[in-house]
């Protein structure tokens, strides 16, 4: 439980003296330490991943790595990579939940081979629901799941993938075509309108999340979690503006799993106060084979998947705040169309008449690809936009 | 034996000022004169001794006439009775008062043990001598018919004159003979001295100094009244405090006067004990705002606090920003680091007794304090004057009231943060020989900054004490008392796991601590102790009625603490001192059945070379039954206390020590060095990735601990004169390594490591310096080295983001720290007529404006940006203003 961030609370409340000031350290702190990241996922692909710890602030030396990694099951059977080096997926579709399974990991280039002890495969629990609940005081949508479980299987960890579908305040209909050359007087070349082929109103974007999700029913009358909120977005995020969806995979852990998880949760989140868990090292399950006791950071566990997703949709639930000012269209004379395009202007539709006027917008509220994301629409995707 | 005799004095040193008038002839006259012009006359030229204490308010003139001197007198008093004096005489002196009525010998059966016991009272009246008589005086105690041979036994109760209050912790000595004892907080004291004449003096802080001339024929009493010292600017008065050092055996001993704690600058103006105890020399915190304090290497919950005798688990307000004690009823404190004394024990690293004051008991009187974010008020007075006082203190925050003012924007609107603590006491004295004391104490905090989180912790103690002289030199004082700590959080995050969670530690106890005067070179104490725990670590039960928590309460821990003590004071002349003491305590853990029993040796010696020249060494072996189970720097109200069982050892600890105390510039200023050595085991502290919350089996997840803490501590100490206070330097080193190897599990490899609380370097300045009675100015300044921190020695992606690995437990160091504050204290007036006495204080905390980091921390942002950051909590200067009302 930390009270750091209550601290400055409490002496801006009494006398505003508090302050937090950015901090580098002044000495070379670095330590290489190898990391080895890889669940076994029974029923699905072990992707397993082999990197080194970074320096803080300096320079990077990115230490090749070769490496090498297969799935040894209690039973006898070998599930070995398709790849090596940094990153290797095993096909572990076929491998049974009902017997133990082991990591092994070759660095190639050290000679060293790093295992886990035999892993017993987390019975899977049952995303019953995803929901959201407006959070009318800190306008957010709250994302909750529902998980059915058993004495068995009480601990969780969840990642999920969020796409989104949005558009651009102004769907502009044209694109410029900028002169050859730039030509003034009684023979002008300001460049030509054209009708827009590619759209750039709806954009789709993409996130996989890196925070750490974590959950127990240990503490429970029943292995049920309900409605256990586990990530919000704010209301004024564009994710919400149109079409929001939330994939969420969760896998059971072992208790000892989750208390790895809940370590570097502590460590990366909850640090330095003086009344919040010092930071520690905790040692993970693989060891090397070689050198008894090295260090290598990474906790295995062997799992199936559970997935579920949402979708949110803001046309029915208009909960979505947009807080941008968006300016008006500007009427353009031709002339002008050049240093409005350098201007980052863009038209977007045409007033007919006996002399067609364009009208412009700044590229800002009318190309939805400038807001982070693109025009990749997911294969799955419900809406037919383009 | 003879019957003891009584002795009543009264002491009152009074300035005359002298000024001669002329008279004429027979007929004496003086017209339209000032009063003091008529008292100088009276004095001056018809030699009458008067006392006379003008009313401001008289701006009368005065007309005397008569045909001879004693009429001239008489009508002069008359005259002055005319104008709302009272008047009273006594063996040929005058006292003029304007409101107060001298009275010359005390109430008849003042300090008696039986009020009609006329014939046991040997009347003390002052003598011809007017100033100072009382201190030429030869008293007599004990019938010298009496044929008794060797030593007699003297004691009595040293009191404030004004208050009636037991002046504490005053010196009372035989110089010639070396003997030397202190009062004890009663006031009371005893002492061996030998038959026939002698001198006794009594000498206690910021009173006046007495030497009486005794002709001692038997055992007896002698109460003294001793009057408040007026500082002379340019005089340093010797002082108990500062002899007191070459005459006993205690090393690592700190006291504090009430004082000398509100003169110290602190944050926001209000006056702390626990602040003041860390600007001490071996006495570390771990940071500005923080709860507990660190001695000499030890760790937080080594350090048993005592308040009026009841345990304080925590003892601050809001995050360790204010102490849980309300100065006002305080009347001093004591801070054992080294020479532990035998009646103390369950702590291994230092011993911080706080003993509050009784109330007056002359008159009702009061005060009222008002700072920028705290008040305060006390009344004390006497339900039966003399024999029955009361004193009641309370103290909250208005910065509940003030975020309510803060604007939504903030984001903190809200929040709410609140304290408060009050304090009771009521003292009967039954008679000379019995008194008793029942007193209360009560502190509560409640955070909530966050809708969905809400903190509490209190504090309740409760006791009844009962004091007792018996025979010659005996004198016993008992206490049964009850101590509760609890705190509990509220959490409704997500409301079907909204919980609350709730951990107590209740105590009940009974002491008694015996003490004899053997002879003038033996005295010795003695008593039992127990303590009853009733320890619950834990209950977690759902909040509100849509909550699926499961309601689980971890095993309730019972368990017995018993000791039996015993310690001897030696003093075969006035060079040698050798305290040695025992204590055997036991422990029962109950459910399942466990005991733990060991002998704890306290050991100390002092030789004198010179007079203002002693050498002391010390050894002292302590051990502990409870520990704090933490996992955070310092004290979190989410913190548990854990009794020793079958897994979870005691605490064992020794410390060998040594030092010097030279007294010089007249004795003026006082020089000390100690050296310490002490190692510590079975210190529990948590594994990596420990769960110390609704943990089944928290054993398994601590570890025990060795330590070892070494250092010098030099200080420089000058106690009164128009400068005063102290400058401090200590060298420390305080480590500690786990005791059992678990292999690659273990704490940073099984190696040494430095303490959280570690800071090698420590210097502190506390300055005062008068330039008048009323006004006065203080700085403090502290620098120390940074503390210990573990921190990032990298990144790495897992997870799908960036986190951080971290170094070894404590292997660098946040930044140095260095903090100077300076006040102004203005003090009241004398004047008496007045129904209110206004101090003000007001000051500047920080004012060199440095960024002292109370923490660094790192976060990862956004999964992939790594941000150091420095919380600095005192970041400018604060300035603050404090005004403190007493009536």
């Amino acid at each position: 439980m930390s009270f750091k961030k209550y601290l400055p609370i409490v002496l801006y409340m009494l006398a505003g003296t508090s302050c937090t000031y950015p901090f580098t350290l002044d000495e070379d702190t670095f330590e290489e330490r190898l990391v080895i990241e890889g669940d076994i996922l029974v029923g699905g692909i072990t992707d397993v991943r082999i990197s080194n710890v970074h320096p803080l602030g300096g320079e990077d030396v990115i230490k090749k790595i070769n490496c090498d990694a297969w799935v040894e099951a209690e039973d006898g059977t070998i599930y070995s990579s398709s790849e090596s080096g940094r990153k290797c997926l095993i096909d572990t579709r076929s491998a049974s939940p009902q017997v133990r399974h082991k990591l092994h990991v070759l660095d190639k280039i050290a000679g060293e081979e790093y295992v886990t002890p035999w892993l017993v495969v987390q019975r899977k629990a049952e995303i019953d629901s995803l929901s959201f609940q407006y959070d009318e005081m800190d306008d957010k949508l709250k994302f909750n799941i529902s998980v059915s479980a058993d004495e068995n299987s009480q601990y969780f960890r969840w990642s999920f993938e969020e796409d989104w579908e949005y558009h651009a305040y102004y769907d502009s209909q044209y694109e410029f075509i900028p002169p050859m050359e730039f030509r003034d007087g009684d023979d002008p070349d300001y460049g030509s309108i054209i009708p827009r082929e590619n759209s750039i109103y709806f954009c789709w974007g993409h996130m996989e999340s890196f925070q750490i999700m974590i959950g127990t029913t240990n503490n429970l009358t029943h292995d049920k979690l309900i409605e256990h909120n586990f990530y919000s977005v704010p209301c004024t995020s564009l994710k919400l503006q149109s079409l929001y969806r939330l994939k969420v995979s969760m896998r059971t852990l072992s208790k000892e799993a989750y208390q790895y998880w809940n370590t570097i949760f502590t460590n990366s989140n909850d640090t330095g106060d003086l009344t919040a868990p010092m930071p520690s090292n905790i040692r993970g399950n693989l060891s090397s084979t070689t050198e008894t006791g090295k260090y290598v950071i990474g906790y295995i566990n062997a799992s199936e998947l559970s997935m579920e997703e949402l979708y949110y949709d803001n046309n029915r639930y208009n909960l979505f705040i947009d807080k941008k000012a968006y300016p008006l269209l500007e009427n353009v004379d031709p002339s002008l169309w050049y240093k409005y395009s350098r201007d980052n202007n863009i038209p977007i539709s045409v007033m007919t008449g006996p002399s067609p006027v364009f009208l412009w917008a700044p590229a800002d509220c009318s190309d939805c690809r400038r807001y982070g994301g693109n025009k990749n629409k997911p294969a799955d995707w419900p809406t037919d936009h383009e | 034996m003879s019957d003891m005799a009584g002795f009543r004095t009264i002491a009152s040193i009074f300035l005359l000022l002298a000024a001669l008038h002329t008279a004429s002839g027979e007929n004496i006259e003086v017209k339209r004169v000032e009063p003091d012009s008529l008292v100088s006359f009276l004095r001056g030229r018809l030699g009458q001794k008067v006392y006379f204490l003008r009313n401001e308010m008289d701006k009368a003139t005065y007309s005397v006439a008569a045909g001879d001197s004693e009429s001239f007198v008489s009508k002069a008093m008359s005259e002055f009775r005319s104008k709302g004096y009272t008047v009273s005489s006594y063996d040929g002196r005058w006292f003029i008062t304007s409101d107060l009525e001298i009275a010359s010998s005390l109430p008849y059966g003042y300090f008696s043990a039986n009020p009609d016991g006329a014939g046991e009272m040997s009347e003390y009246t002052a003598d011809d001598a007017l100033v100072a008589s009382f201190q030429n005086r030869v008293y007599e105690i004990g019938d010298k018919n009496d044929s008794k041979t060797g030593k007699a036994c003297i004691s009595g109760f040293v009191k404030n004159i004004a208050t009636g209050e037991p002046v504490i912790g005053a010196s009372v000595y035989n110089e010639k003979n070396g003997v030397y004892t202190v009062t004890d907080a009663y006031g009371f004291y005893t002492i061996m001295m030998p038959l026939g004449e002698g001198e006794l003096s009594y000498s206690g802080y910021s009173m006046e100094e007495v030497t009486l001339n005794l002709v001692v024929n038997d055992d007896g009493n002698l109460d003294v009244l001793m009057k408040e010292h007026v500082t002379s600017l340019k005089e340093a008065v010797v002082s108990a405090d500062r002899m007191a050092i070459h005459r006993n055996a205690k090393m690592g001993m700190e006291k504090i006067r009430i004082n000398t704690l509100t003169k110290v600058p602190v944050a926001f103006g209000e006056a702390d004990v626990l602040k003041v105890v860390q600007t001490l020399p071996g006495v570390k915190t771990v940071g500005e705002a923080s709860s507990g304090f660190n001695v000499r290497g030890g760790s937080v919950d080594q350090n048993l606090i005592l308040f009026n005798e009841g345990t304080i688990y925590n003892p601050s307000h809001m995050f360790g920003i204010f102490s849980a004690f309300n100065t006002e009823v305080i009347n001093d404190l004591e801070l054992y680091k080294s020479s532990i004394p035998a009646e103390f024990g369950g702590r291994i690293s230092s011993v911080l007794d706080i003993k509050g004051r009784e109330g007056n008991a002359n008159k009702v009187q009061g005060s009222l304090g008002i700072g920028l974010l705290t008040s305060r008020f006390h009344l004390e007075g006497p339900f039966k004057k003399g024999k029955t006082t009361f004193l009641i203190g309370g103290r909250t925050t208005y910065s509940n009231w003030m975020m309510k003012l803060l604007p939504a924007s903030s984001g903190y609107s809200g929040g709410k943060a609140q304290f408060f603590d009050v304090n009771a006491s009521v003292t009967h004295k039954f008679n000379e020989r019995n008194s008793i004391q029942a007193y209360g104490y009560y502190s509560r905090d409640k955070f909530s900054f966050r809708r969905d989180t809400v903190f509490h912790y209190s504090n309740l103690n409760a006791a009844v004490k009962w004091r007792s002289t018996f025979g010659t030199g005996h004198s016993v004082v008992a206490a049964i008392g009850y101590d509760e700590y609890g705190n509990t959080l509220d959490n409704t995050v997500n409301e079907t796991e909204a919980y609350k969670y709730i951990t107590h530690i209740r105590q009940a106890y009974a002491k008694a601590n015996f003490k004899s005067i053997i002879d003038d070179r033996n005295t010795l104490v003695y008593g039992l102790q127990s303590v009853f725990y009733i320890m619950s670590p834990g209950t977690m039960k759902p909040l509100g009625e849509k909550s699926f928590v499961k309601e689980k309460t971890l095993n309730m821990e019972n368990a017995l603490e018993m000791a039996l003590f015993a310690g001897e004071t030696w003093t075969p002349n006035s060079k040698f001192t050798l305290d040695a003491g025992v204590r055997f305590s036991g422990f029962v853990a109950m459910n399942p059945a466990k005991f733990y029993c060991m002998p704890e040796a306290r050991l100390s010696a002092k030789y004198s070379f010179l007079p203002n020249l002693s050498l002391k060494a010390g050894f002292n072996t302590m051990r502990q039954y409870i520990h704090l189970v933490t996992n955070s720097t310092s004290i979190s109200p989410m913190d548990t206390w854990k009794l020793s069982d079958k897994d979870i050892r005691p605490q064992d600890g020794w410390q060998a020590s040594a030092g010097m105390y030279w007294s010089v510039a007249n004795n003026r200023v006082d020089l000390s060095l100690e050296g310490y050595y002490k190692q510590t085991y079975n210190h529990p502290d948590y594994k990596s990735g420990a769960i110390l919350v609704m943990n089944d089996n928290i054993a398994e997840d601590l570890v025990p601990t060795k330590a070892q803490a070494y250092g010098v501590e030099f200080m420089v100490k000058k106690p009164q004169g128009k400068l005063n206070g102290w400058i401090s330097y200590t060298y420390s080193r305080s480590l500690l390594k786990e005791m059992h190897d678990r292999g690659a599990q273990t704490i940073n490899g099984g190696a040494w490591y430095p303490a959280a609380y570690d800071k090698p370097h420590d210097l502190k300045v506390v300055a005062n310096y008068k330039f008048t009675h009323r006004y006065s100015v203080s700085m403090n300044i502290d620098y120390s080295t940074g503390r210990p921190v573990t921190v990032p020695v990298g990144t790495y992606d897992y997870g799908g983001g960036m986190r951080l690995a971290y170094s070894e437990r404590n292997a660098y160091r946040i930044p140095d720290y260095f903090r100077m504050d300076l006040a102004m204290s203005i003090e009241p007036g004398h004047n008496l007529k007045k129904f209110t006495h206004a101090s003000v204080t007001f000051g500047v905390y920080n004012v060199t404006a440095r960024k002292n980091a109370y923490s660094v921390y790192f976060t990862t942002t956004g999964g992939n940006t790594v941000r150091g950051y420095k919380l600095s909590v005192f970041a400018c200067p604060i300035p603050y203003v404090n005004l403190n009302l007493k009536f």
